[in-house]
């Protein structure tokens, strides 16, 4: 993502180019998002496979 | 012959004497108020700058050169907040961009193998709250850095279109306050009485501090902005110098060196430490080797390329041996510190254009590489401990 910025930013997101915004804040809620899920899944597959403690 | 080496030596010979001149005309206007009878303070002024003069011509070349720099630097044309890699050429460009990709890594692996952070996985009681924590965690780390952009370009624009370009006599108070300990300069330069962008000299940790003045905020704010900073850097601190003194009195002294020491001992060994480590923390800061963002990327880097393949490599992968782990962490950390102190310090001339706050890139895979490979030379890990690792990854297996 932070490689090809500077062709990102042609485009323009909520006002700012899109490659400056993706490295301000963008990737960030990816970031978060992606934790969240990897969270909630594994728990999940824990549970499912009975190798969940307590 | 003769009138060649003069005028080769010319720029050092004019600077002697001008050093010479500016020192002796210092000292004479010290001498004069001295006659005077001036008031104590005001000698005592005069002869701070006097000792603040350059002694040598070298020494005054070499301040010189550095204005010089510094001057073109701050009259250089601001390049766009949401440029990517700015500079002058496509090369330039290249290299900033490598940098940044490196300085990303390293500081992502970083992170992963900082041991004060890992220390705190052992407060969540079981894996699945490991989890959840982690995810709250991030998402209240993530709230701050969601905001320091946004703070970041509100600082930009307030002092573009409403500082810059104001008469230099009524600006804000915070300039005035700010200046009072040194950390704002103003010098009208041109002298037409309105603030240029050059004109303004912002320490680069007071950006942070004076935001909220410069947006018309209380001082109160500015206050509070600094106690979180404070907050932060101590409970940092304090999980590093635990984190180490732990290790070193539990593991190196207790588990090594003297396994029946009794707890008394063991606590007291624990305390020593802890304030040797800080002292020793204490005396390399205040060296000041580089600016702070530079020191804890340097830590990053450290911790990243010690710890990191080791941690990695001794969860996912039973193959790997002790020897392994040792030759990795220590191959690892040379080569980084190779890198840093090298690049740093003895100015060699760094591969592929790579900062030395990025030297966990070299050491990083270095660290797997030695890893791996002494690991495979030296015989596979006993049963027992690979029953172990498989253990740790689920608890619950052997039971059911």
């Amino acid at each position: 993502m932070a490689y090809f910025a500077p062709e990102l930013n042609h485009v323009q997101f909520l006002g700012f180019p899109f490659g400056f915004y993706m490295s301000a804040q963008g990737s960030l809620v990816i970031y978060v998002l992606i934790i969240a899920f990897y969270a909630w899944r594994m728990n999940r597959l824990d549970r499912t496979y009975g190798v969940h403690e307590e | 012959m003769a009138t060649d080496t003069f005028v080769r030596n010319l720029p050092k010979i004019y600077g002697t004497y001008t050093v010479g001149f500016a020192v002796f005309i210092v000292a004479l206007a010290i001498a004069e108020l001295r006659a005077k009878g001036a008031p104590e303070a005001e000698v005592q002024k005069a002869e701070a700058a006097l000792a603040a003069l350059p002694k040598t011509a070298e020494a005054a070349a070499e301040q010189w050169k550095k204005d010089l720099a510094a001057a073109t630097g701050k009259a250089a044309r601001p390049s766009p907040h949401a440029q990517p890699f700015p500079g002058k050429d496509d090369q330039a460009r290249d290299t900033a961009r490598r940098n940044f990709l490196a300085l990303v890594f390293c500081l992502m692996i970083g992170t992963a193998a900082l041991p004060h952070i890992l220390m705190r996985y052992y407060t969540t009681p079981s894996v699945r709250e490991a989890r959840n924590s982690v995810g709250w965690s991030l998402f209240f780390i993530f709230l701050l850095y969601f905001s320091a952009p946004a703070y970041a370009v509100f600082a930009k624009y307030e002092v573009f279109t409403h500082v810059v370009g104001s008469a230099i006599a009524d600006l804000p108070g915070w300039v005035a306050s700010w200046a009072k300990v040194g950390l704002v300069k103003i010098d009208d330069i041109n002298g037409d009485g309105i603030l240029q962008l050059a004109e303004l000299t912002l320490n680069p940790d007071v950006i942070v501090l004076a935001t909220p003045e410069i947006a018309g905020l209380p001082y109160v704010i500015a206050g509070l902005v600094a106690a979180g900073g404070l907050a932060a850097a101590l409970s940092t601190a304090d999980g590093l110098l635990l984190t180490i003194a732990n290790a070193l009195s539990h593991d190196l002294y207790y588990k090594m060196l003297d396994p029946n020491a009794p707890t008394s001992r063991r606590l007291w060994v624990s305390k020593i430490l802890l304030l040797v480590v800080a002292m020793i923390a204490a005396y390399v800061a205040s060296l000041k080797p580089d600016t702070i963002l530079s020191m804890v990327a340097w830590a990053f880097s450290i911790a990243g390329s010690a710890f990191f393949p080791a941690l990695v490599l001794d969860i996912f992968w039973k193959r790997a041996t002790t020897a392994g782990a040792v030759v990795g962490m220590l191959v690892g950390l040379g080569v980084t510190l190779y890198y840093l102190v090298n690049v740093k310090f003895y100015g060699i001339t760094p591969w592929y254009g790579i900062k030395d706050i990025s030297a966990g890139v070299f050491g990083i895979p270095a660290g797997f590489l030695t890893t791996v490979l002494v690991s495979l030379v030296t015989p596979r890990p006993s049963e027992e401990v690979q029953a172990l690792v498989e253990n740790v990854r689920y608890p619950r297996l052997e039971t059911a």
